[in-house]
């Protein structure tokens, strides 16, 4: 049938055998070769490809949120930083206010204090000056009544003996002595 | 007692016959009950959960042990070949525990294992050639010194060679064995003694060999991958 010696040798092989090295065995490797590369091809498309891509798409779905996650926190963690700035810098604001407050109402107090001494003492000088004044004015007044006084005693005991010239002398060196004379103070 | 692979019927193809034999028989039933797997699996997980619960957690479970696994033989660039082995840990797997239902493992038959062996034979020139380059690569067979050239590419050569007698012995013994066991058993006792047998050579010895095929296959893609 062939001319070809290998395939007579491949045709005529003992029907069964459990090993051998011909013609016959390489075609047989070559066919389950072939079987092998064609069970691969159609369990890598029906099985190991789609679940190892779900498997792929979800670790990169996982590591995607893992990765927002860190990203997320990070935020987080600069608005919880910034957060904290600004009270600490609204705890210096209401400490630096309350300071100024402070100094304010103290220095307005002082000033008020101040201005009530200053008019206390004013009031207290103005107050002396003229309880000194009313002091001299009633001085005046007790001379002159004195002296009113003096002279019409001084008239009806000497009404009889000195005439009116006389007593206008008279009258004029008594209030002379007596401007001479110290009051007490 | 018949050890022997049965040829079903003649094929003529561009001129050359050959027999379809029952390993490629058993091999397209294998295929297909894979095949069938893959579309069942497919067909309960057409919508995956982002929180996987029940039968999707267990295939995810086996995606994940197996990319681990291949990690671990063949390091990162182990992944690119991952699909690969993935089928064909499988296949072996499927064939030796086919056994278990009365089939003749296709890995019984140095064809399909010498296939498998000869696929890692050219997965790690192709491997070492694209990740270290054709000229790094081919160097390699060079060292350390250039007398150990015919000692390298015999070491390469015997690769495939021992992958496949390795699983081919291991599961036509357990074969032979347990073949031999219920020929010399009374026809009372065969449905109960082999049993023993059976989970020793067809499961044990089954997902050994399985494991080993792929480990070596791994570790020497990833040993030619990987920088002196």
């Amino acid at each position: 049938m062939h001319s070809f010696l290998p395939l007579q040798i491949l045709t005529s092989a003992p029907d069964e055998r459990v090993f051998g090295l011909d013609m016959q065995t390489l075609i047989h490797i070559i066919a389950q070769s072939v079987n092998i590369l064609l069970l691969t091809a159609l369990l890598a498309y029906l099985l190991y490809k789609p679940v190892q891509n779900f498997l792929k798409k979800r670790s990169e779905k996982i590591k995607t949120q893992i990765d927002q996650a860190a990203l997320d926190m990070a935020t987080a963690d600069t608005l919880r930083t910034q957060y904290k700035e600004n009270l600490d810098q609204i705890e210096q604001e209401r400490v630096e206010i309350l300071d100024a407050a402070h100094k304010s109402a103290a220095d307005k107090s002082r000033k008020l204090v101040q201005a009530g001494q200053t008019q206390a003492e004013g009031l207290y000088t103005q107050a002396l000056v003229d309880i000194e004044k009313e002091k001299e004015k009633a001085q005046d007044a007790v001379k002159t009544q004195i002296i009113m006084l003096s002279s019409l005693m001084a008239g009806k005991i000497v009404a009889h003996t000195v005439d009116q010239e006389t007593q206008d002398r008279l009258f004029s060196e008594a209030l002379t002595e007596l401007e001479a004379t110290s009051w007490p103070t | 007692m018949d050890f022997n692979i049965s040829n079903i019927w003649l094929v003529e193809l561009f001129g050359v016959e050959f027999w379809i034999t029952q390993t490629i028989v058993n091999t397209w039933i294998i295929m297909v009950f894979l095949i069938g797997f893959a579309v069942f699996v497919r067909f309960k997980l057409r919508k995956m959960d982002d929180v996987p619960t029940g039968f999707q957690n267990v295939i995810e479970a086996m995606i994940e042990a197996f990319e681990g696994f291949v990690k671990s033989m063949s390091g990162e660039h182990g992944k690119y070949f991952a699909g690969w082995f993935f089928t064909v840990f499988l296949f072996i797997l499927v064939s030796n525990l086919s056994a278990l239902v009365g089939f003749r493992p296709p890995t019984a038959d140095w064809v399909t294992t010498a296939a498998l062996g000869f696929a890692t034979f050219f997965l790690t020139l192709y491997a070492g050639m694209r990740f270290r380059g054709i000229g790094r690569y081919l160097k390699s067979f060079f060292e350390p010194v250039w007398v150990f050239f015919p000692l390298n590419v015999m070491g390469e050569l015997s690769r495939p060679i021992s992958l496949s007698f390795r699983l081919f012995g291991n599961i036509l013994s357990g074969l032979v064995l347990i073949a031999m066991v219920y020929t010399l058993l009374p026809f009372a006792l065969r449905f109960l003694l082999p049993i023993p047998l059976h989970i020793f050579f067809d499961l044990f010895v089954g997902a050994l060999q399985t494991i080993i095929f792929c480990a070596l296959s791994l570790s020497y893609i990833g040993a030619a991958c990987a920088e002196e």
